[in-house]
C-alpha cells in the first residue's frame, strides 16, 4: 500500500533531518582570561544609558525548538539557554572583553590557597515575587549542586564544592575541596542561583524531572508564558538591580524550519539569527540594508581522531604521516570558503590569545602538505607492500584496510575526509572512507570500534578542556593517545590558580601536542551569524558572544521611539582578546584570507555561541528543504520550469485527442 | 443477523490482536535504535556522562527490556497511563493534547476537503475520460504526486511567504499578539494555515483523484450501468447516482486510513511552516529518543485507524451483503 511506503518515508527522513539538526559539538564557553580577582570590572561599564533612551517595545527572538526545561541545572539546549539566562542570574558573568563582572556580586575575592571565594551580593537584588536576593539563596543553590550535582549538568565541578556558608545578609562563603583555575569561568558563571524559598520544597531526588515550568529568578526579565511548540514570552523586570532592560517584551517563536528563519530575518520579522546562517546566504543578506553579518572563529576544532589502542595509529610516525597527507590551508580556503583558520597543532585556536602559545608554528609550516615525506615516514615504521599488490601491509605481512568515519550530514567535513582519504591511498595506504549517519558514528567513537574518526568541536574559551581531549582519563580522549608527560602537565594547569604560572604550563602542552599529534586538527571554522538595527539598536558585539548576548538584551533600545542624537555611535563593539588577528606565525595564504573575511563581514567582531548550546555549527547542511533559502530563485525558476513542460505535455495531450 | 454479529465481534478481536502488536513493536524498535536512551546528549560536552546515566536511571531504562516491557503493559492496562515524555516531562497525554487541535485543524481539514475534492473531480474526469478535463488533471496530479512534500511546501512558503508576502512564513498565529474576540483569533489562524492547508488538500487530492477515477473507470464498463443507460436515463443520473456510490467505497477505506494517520499529524509539512501539531512532536520524540511520547503516538493514530477502518469494514458488511461470507 502506497500509504505504508510515505509513512516509511515520512519516518526516515524525519531521522535523516533529526541528524542533520543533531549537529553537535560546538559547545563553546566563556573565557577565563585569568582567576585573579584583579581581572573584576564594575557591570555598569558595560551598560550604557543615555538620557534619551526610553524603554518600550517588542523584541523578537527566534527559537528553532521547543525549551524542554527550565530547570537552570539540567538543561541541554541554546534554546533554554536563552530563557534561562534572561530570568536567572550568575554570581558574575564574562564581560564581552572576557573580563569578570559581577552581576549577582558586588565583589569578591578569593583566600590565599585558592580554596575559599567570598561574595558579597547587590543589596538591592530582588526574586520576580518580591523577596530580596539573600546570601542564604547563593548558600543554598551551592550546597544543593554539592548534594545533587552529580545529576546534573555540573557534575564536573559540583563535586568540588565543600560548602557554601553565608556570613550575613550580603555576604557567602564558598569552599572548595582542592583549589580550582577555571572557578570564576566554570561555576560561578555557569550556575545559576535559584530563590531557597521556592527551590527547598522540591524534592531532591526528583531534580531530573522538575520541569521549572514557571521559573522564578531575579535576572533582567521576567517569564510569562509559554504555548507548547508556539512561543515564549518574558517582559521586563522594571526592579531589576542592574537597571531595567529598555526592552519591554521578548517574544520568542519557534520557527522549526531553519530556512523560515532565515526568511523572515530577511524581511525584518524576527530581529536576530540564533542559527548559523549558511555560507552561501552569507552573500545575499550583506546586500540587504539594516542586516549585519559576524563571524566568529569557534574554540574547538573540526577535527580527527586517531585510534591508538591499533597499529599503526599508536605510532606517532604514522600520525605524522597524515599530518604530511594534508593540505590543511586549501581546507579552509577551498572547502570552507576562507571561514576557517588552518588547525592549530596545540589544539587551542590562535584567536584564543590568553592561552595560544605564540611560539607554536602552524603545521603547514613544520609538517607541510608532502606525499613523499607521508610515504617516507610509513616506510620508516615497517608499513610497506610486502607482496606487491599496491597496498602497504602490515610488518608481518597481513593485509590492512584503515577506516575513516565522518558525519555524513556535515558535507564539509566529508570532503576533507575524502581528500585524506585520496591522499593516503595515493601512498599506498589502503583506505576505506566510510560517512556514517550520527548516532552510529557516536556509537562507533564511545565503542572505539573505528581507526581515524572525524568529528567536530569540544572547545572552550578556558584550556582545562584540554584535560577533557588528552588526559589518559579524559572524558573526551577517545582515541585513548598516551602522550608521555602530558598527564601531570594537564592536572597541574587546573590547579593553578596563578594566571601567568597557568598559561606556562598551557604553552608547555601546546608544545607536546605539536610534538605528538594525538589528533588531526583540520581547521578551526567560523559560524556567521546576523542581526538587524532596523528595530533595535545599541548591539553589544563582542569575539566571543553571539549578537544576542545578555549584554546587548541590556543595551538594546527601540530606534523606533528612541531618537538618538546624530552623532551617536549606536554599536558597542569590543575587539581585545580573541579579536579577529590572523594566526600570528602563519603566512599562508588561508589566513590572510580568513583575516580579510572576518574584517570587511563585519564592523565588529563577534558571534559565538554561547555557553551551554546545543546549536547547530555545520554550515551548509542540506536541512529541511534541501535547497536552503539561499537557492530559492534557483528553485523557483526549476519549479517555473517543470510546469511550463508539464503544461506543454497537457496541451499535447488534448491535441492528439 | 447472527452472521453479521459474529463477523463484527472477529473483526473487533482481530483489531486488539493487531493493536497489541502495534505497541509491542512500538515499545521495543525504538529502544533498540543504535546509540540508546538520550543518544542526542553523548555529543554534547555541556552534559556530562554522569548526568546521562541518572536520566538513564531515572527512566528505569537501565532495566532489561523484558522487566520494562512487563512494567509499561501493567502500567498501560491498569491505569491507562502511557507514561512520562522523557524531554517534556509532561504525561505523554498532556503533551500529545495540546498539540492535537492544531493537527485536526490542518490535516484533518486538508484530509476531507481533499476527499471531497478528489471524489468529485475523479468521477468527473472518469466520466469524460480521455477529454481535456481528464488529461489536464491527470498530469497535473501525475506531477504534484512526483514532489516531496517538504519541497513542495517550501517553495510555495517561499514563493508565497517570501516574494509575495501573502503569507507568514511561520507560526499558526500571530505569536505574542492579544485579540479582542473569539472571530479576531480564528480569521489570524486562517490566515497562517491556508498555505500549509492548500500544500496539504493538494498533495491528498492526487490520490484520491487517481483512486475514485479508475475505480469509475471500471464500474462504467459494468453490466448494471449499461442497464441503467438503456432504461433511457441521462447520462448525468447514470454517473452520480448509479456508478459514483459503488465507486467511492475504496474511496471510503482511504479514507478511513488517512483521517487516521491524520492525528498524526503531517510531520514534513509541519516542520517546514513551523506548525504546533502532533508532526513536529514526533520528530522531536524521534530526534530526542524520547520513547513514551513516540509510543503515545503511534498508540493514538493506529488506535483511531485501526477504530475507523474497523468502522468502514463494518459499514460494507450493512452495504454489501458479499463482505460478510468472505
Amino acid at each position: 500500500m502506497g500509504l505504508r511506503l510515505k509513512e516509511a518515508i515520512m519516518i526516515a527522513l524525519s531521522i535523516a533531518i533529526a541528524m542533520s539538526i543533531l549537529n553537535g559539538f560546538n559547545y563553546v564557553v566563556f573565557a577565563d582570561q585569568s582567576s585573579n580577582s584583579s581581572q573584576y570590572v564594575s557591570i555598569f561599564k558595560y551598560i550604557h544609558r543615555e538620557s534619551w533612551m526610553k524603554p518600550g517595545g517588542t523584541f523578537r527572538w527566534p527559537m528553532m525548538g521547543e525549551a524542554n526545561t527550565l530547570n537552570p541545572f539540567t538543561f541541554t539546549t541554546s534554546w533554554e539557554f536563552m530563557i534561562i539566562d534572561s530570568v536567572y542570574d550568575t554570581l558574575v558573568e564574562v564581560t564581552p572583553d572576557l573580563k569578570y563582572a559581577g552581576r549577582l556580586a558586588e565583589s569578591w575575592s578569593v583566600s590565599p590557597d585558592g580554596k575559599v571565594w567570598t561574595f558579597k551580593l547587590f543589596p538591592n537584588a530582588t526574586w520576580h515575587d518580591g523577596k530580596p536576593v539573600t546570601a542564604e539563596d547563593v548558600a543554598f543553590t551551592y550546597n544543593l549542586m554539592r548534594d545533587i550535582g552529580n545529576k546534573t549538568r555540573f557534575s564536573d565541578t559540583a563535586v568540588l564544592i565543600d560548602k557554601a556558608v553565608a556570613v550575613n545578609d550580603h555576604t557567602v562563603k564558598i569552599f572548595l575541596k582542592k583549589p580550582y583555575a577555571p572557578f570564576l569561568y566554570m561555576m560561578a558563571s555557569e550556575y545559576y542561583i535559584v530563590p531557597e524559598h521556592i527551590w527547598s520544597k522540591i524534592n531532591k531526588t526528583d531534580i531530573l524531572k522538575f520541569k521549572n515550568d514557571n521559573p522564578v529568578g531575579s535576572g533582567p526579565f521576567i517569564f510569562v508564558e509559554h504555548k507548547p511548540q508556539q512561543y515564549y514570552k518574558l517582559k521586563a523586570n522594571p526592579n531589576y538591580h542592574l537597571g531595567r532592560p529598555l526592552i519591554d517584551t521578548i517574544v520568542m517563536p519557534i520557527i522549526s524550519n531553519p530556512d523560515a528563519m532565515l526568511l523572515a530575518f530577511k524581511r525584518g520579522e524576527v530581529d536576530v539569527m540564533t542559527w548559523t546562517v549558511p555560507y552561501n546566504s552569507i552573500p545575499q543578506l550583506k546586500g540587504l540594508p539594516n542586516v549585519h553579518i559576524h563571524a566568529v572563529t569557534e574554540f574547538g576544532a573540526r577535527f580527527m581522531y586517531f585510534n591508538c589502542r591499533r597499529w599503526p595509529m599508536n605510532l606517532t610516525k604514522f600520525r605524522l604521516a597524515v599530518h604530511y597527507a594534508i593540505n590543511l590551508t586549501e581546507v579552509a580556503n577551498i572547502i570552507y570558503q576562507g571561514y576557517a583558520i588552518p588547525g592549530s597543532l596545540g589544539r587551542i585556536p590562535p584567536t584564543l590569545k590568553n592561552w595560544y602559545d605564540p611560539n607554536l608554528p602552524p603545521k603547514e609550516k613544520v609538517y607541510p602538505f608532502n606525499l613523499t615525506k607521508a610515504a617516507k615516514l610509513l616506510d620508516s615504521i615497517g608499513f610497506v607492500d610486502k607482496d606487491n599488490d599496491g597496498w602497504r601491509d602490515m610488518p608481518n605481512g597481513t593485509h590492512i584496510t584503515l577506516s575513516i568515519y565522518a558525519p555524513s550530514y556535515d558535507p564539509l567535513r566529508v570532503r576533507w575526509g575524502q581528500l585524506i582519504a585520496n591522499n593516503l591511498k595515493k601512498i599506498g595506504v589502503n583506505v576505506k572512507f566510510e560517512p556514517l549517519e550520527w548516532t552510529t558514528l557516536v556509537n562507533k567513537l564511545m565503542s572505539g570500534d573505528f581507526d581515524m574518526l572525524i568529528i567536530g568541536g569540544i572547545g572552550s574559551l578556558d584550556p582545562d578542556i584540554l584535560r577533557m581531549l588528552f588526559h589518559s582519563q579524559g572524558g573526551w580522549n577517545l582515541g585513548h593517545c598516551v602522550v608521555p608527560g602530558l598527564d601531570k602537565l594537564l592536572d597541574e594547569q587546573r590547579y593553578t590558580v596563578n594566571f601567568t604560572k597557568r598559561r606556562q604550563i598551557v604553552w608547555e602542552i601546546q608544545e607536546l601536542l605539536a610534538k605528538y599529534v594525538p589528533v588531526l586538527n583540520t581547521v578551526h571554522q567560523q559560524f556567521v551569524f546576523a542581526y538587524r538595527t532596523d528595530n533595535w539598536d545599541g548591539w553589544v558585539l563582542s569575539p566571543t558572544m553571539g549578537p544576542d548576548n545578555w549584554f546587548s538584551l541590556m543595551n538594546l533600545y527601540n530606534v523606533k521611539i528612541n531618537k538618538p542624537p546624530a552623532s551617536t555611535s549606536s554599536t558597542t563593539t569590543f575587539t581585545t582578546t580573541t579579536s579577529t588577528a590572523p594566526p600570528p606565525a602563519s603566512s599562508t595564504a588561508s589566513s590572510t584570507t580568513t583575516q580579510t573575511t572576518t574584517s570587511t563581514t563585519a564592523p565588529a567582531t563577534s558571534s559565538t555561541i554561547t555557553s551551554s548550546t546545543t546549536q547547530s555549527t555545520s554550515t551548509p547542511t542540506t536541512t529541511v528543504g534541501g535547497g536552503g533559502a539561499g537557492n530559492t530563485a534557483l528553485m523557483v525558476t526549476v519549479g517555473v520550469v517543470i510546469a511550463i513542460v508539464v503544461i506543454a505535455l497537457a496541451v499535447w495531450a488534448f491535441k492528439r485527442k | 443477523m447472527a452472521s453479521l454479529t459474529y463477523y463484527i465481534l472477529r473483526k473487533i478481536i482481530s483489531r486488539a490482536i493487531v493493536f497489541f502488536i502495534i505497541l509491542s513493536v512500538t515499545f521495543i524498535i525504538p529502544r533498540l535504535l543504535p546509540g540508546g536512551a538520550f543518544a542526542y546528549l553523548v555529543a554534547n560536552p555541556n552534559v556530562p556522562l554522569e548526568m546521562r546515566n541518572a536520566l538513564i536511571k531515572e527512566f528505569g531504562l537501565d532495566k532489561p527490556l523484558w522487566v520494562q516491557y512487563i512494567q509499561f503493559l501493567k502500567q498501560f492496562f491498569t491505569t491507562g497511563n502511557l507514561g512520562i515524555s522523557f524531554s517534556r516531562l509532561k504525561p505523554v497525554s498532556d503533551v500529545i493534547m495540546s498539540a492535537l487541535p492544531w493537527t485536526i485543524a490542518l490535516v484533518t481539514t486538508s484530509v476531507v476537503l481533499s476527499a471531497i475534492i478528489g471524489i468529485l473531480s475523479g468521477a468527473y474526469a472518469a466520466y469524460k475520460r480521455g477529454g481535456k478535463f481528464d488529461s489536464a488533471m491527470v498530469s497535473t496530479i501525475m506531477f504534484i504526486r512526483s514532489m516531496p512534500s517538504f519541497w513542495l511546501g517550501l517553495v510555495l512558503l517561499i514563493t508565497f511567504g517570501y516574494y509575495l508576502g501573502i503569507a507568514p512564513l511561520y507560526g499558526a498565529y500571530t505569536y505574542g499578539a492579544t485579540y479582542s474576540n473569539v472571530l479576531e483569533f480564528m480569521e489570524d489562524v486562517l490566515g497562517h494555515l491556508w498555505l500549509p492547508m492548500l500544500t496539504l488538500t493538494l498533495l491528498y487530492t492526487t490520490g484520491y483523484f487517481m483512486i475514485m477515477r479508475n475505480n469509475m473507470i471500471d464500474i462504467m464498463g459494468e453490466d448494471f450501468i449499461n442497464v441503467a443507460k438503456a432504461k433511457g436515463l441521462p447520462d448525468r443520473a447514470v454517473v452520480f447516482k448509479h456508478a459514483l456510490r459503488p465507486a467511492s467505497l475504496p474511496v471510503i477505506t482511504a479514507l478511513a486510513l488517512d483521517l487516521g494517520w491524520s492525528i498524526g499529524g503531517a510531520l514534513l509539512i509541519e516542520i517546514v511552516f513551523s506548525l504546533p501539531g502532533v508532526g513536529k512532536l514526533l520528530y522531536d520524540a524521534v530526534y530526542m529518543t524520547d520513547y513514551p511520547l513516540l509510543l503515545g503516538i503511534v498508540v493514538y493514530t493506529s488506535a483511531l485507524t485501526l477504530t475507523l477502518v474497523t468502522f468502514a469494514e463494518i459499514l460494507y458488511a450493512y452495504v454489501d451483503p458479499r463482505v460478510r461470507l468472505r
